[in-house]
């Protein structure tokens, strides 16, 4: 059976995993329900968002060692991918992602990391990506349709029709 | 729904619930604050209001 592949950015992650952030109960019943359709799905968490994760924990004052430790546990869940980021990747996906480094402004920032969890996605067959950056889906909606800002009570049911579409 | 199935459906949930316990860091275990504004200042820098919202659910 072929399997569908959901990207989660790390604003998705660390929301998940701190169980005191405002946007924590959200990301729990998103993934609950995602770990509902096992068998059928896998989630992809790049190597950056562990990354960037991880330091964000850390720097809301989460010790090392717990942020470790549930991080690891993530990444040990069956249903969990972490897909590590080779060169060969950034040769490939490069003139996908050209249109949108273009199109922002010179002074416009672009998060190194953002943009490689948006390559990944490409990658992955356009796989959709779950965010809670409201930054995310604007600046590349271009180049990654399937972006949904999940804090969003409508993109979250848009998200689900998508998959039980894709399942079906 | 036939017992096995029904068995099947409730040893799942009982999968889910020990998987989400062990990723989820509790008070208990230190979590506080918001960790996603702590992101989005790593990402934006002054810029972060732009891209968070303070979650009402």
């Amino acid at each position: 059976m072929k399997k569908v592949f959901i990207v989660e950015d790390s604003s998705f992650v660390v929301a998940l995993m701190n169980s005191t952030d405002s946007s924590h109960k959200r990301a729990f019943l998103i993934f609950q329900k995602l770990l509902r359709y096992s068998e059928k799905i896998r989630i992809v968490i790049p190597t950056p968002v562990i990354y960037e994760s991880l330091f964000a924990l850390i720097r809301n004052r989460i010790s090392v060692k717990v942020a470790q430790e549930k991080l690891w546990r993530l990444l040990m869940v069956r249903d969990v991918l972490n897909v590590s980021i080779l060169e060969t990747t950034a040769i490939r996906i490069a003139p996908k992602v050209e249109p949108c480094i273009l199109a922002l402004s010179k002074e416009a920032s672009i998060p190194a990391n953002d943009l490689i969890v948006i390559a990944i996605a490409i990658e992955y067959d356009n796989a959709p990506v779950l965010t809670f950056d409201r930054n995310m889906k604007q600046r590349f909606k271009t180049i990654c349709p399937n972006i949904f800002y999940v804090l969003d009570e409508t993109e979250e049911k848009k998200f689900f029709e998508t998959l039980d579409n894709e399942i079906c | 729904m036939n017992i096995k199935n029904m068995d099947k459906k409730k040893n799942k949930n009982k999968e889910i619930q020990k998987i989400l316990k062990e990723i989820v860091i509790s008070k208990k275990e230190g979590a506080k604050g918001d960790a996603l504004k702590e992101l989005l200042k790593m990402r934006y820098g002054k810029e972060w209001r732009n891209a968070y919202v303070h979650s009402q659910v």
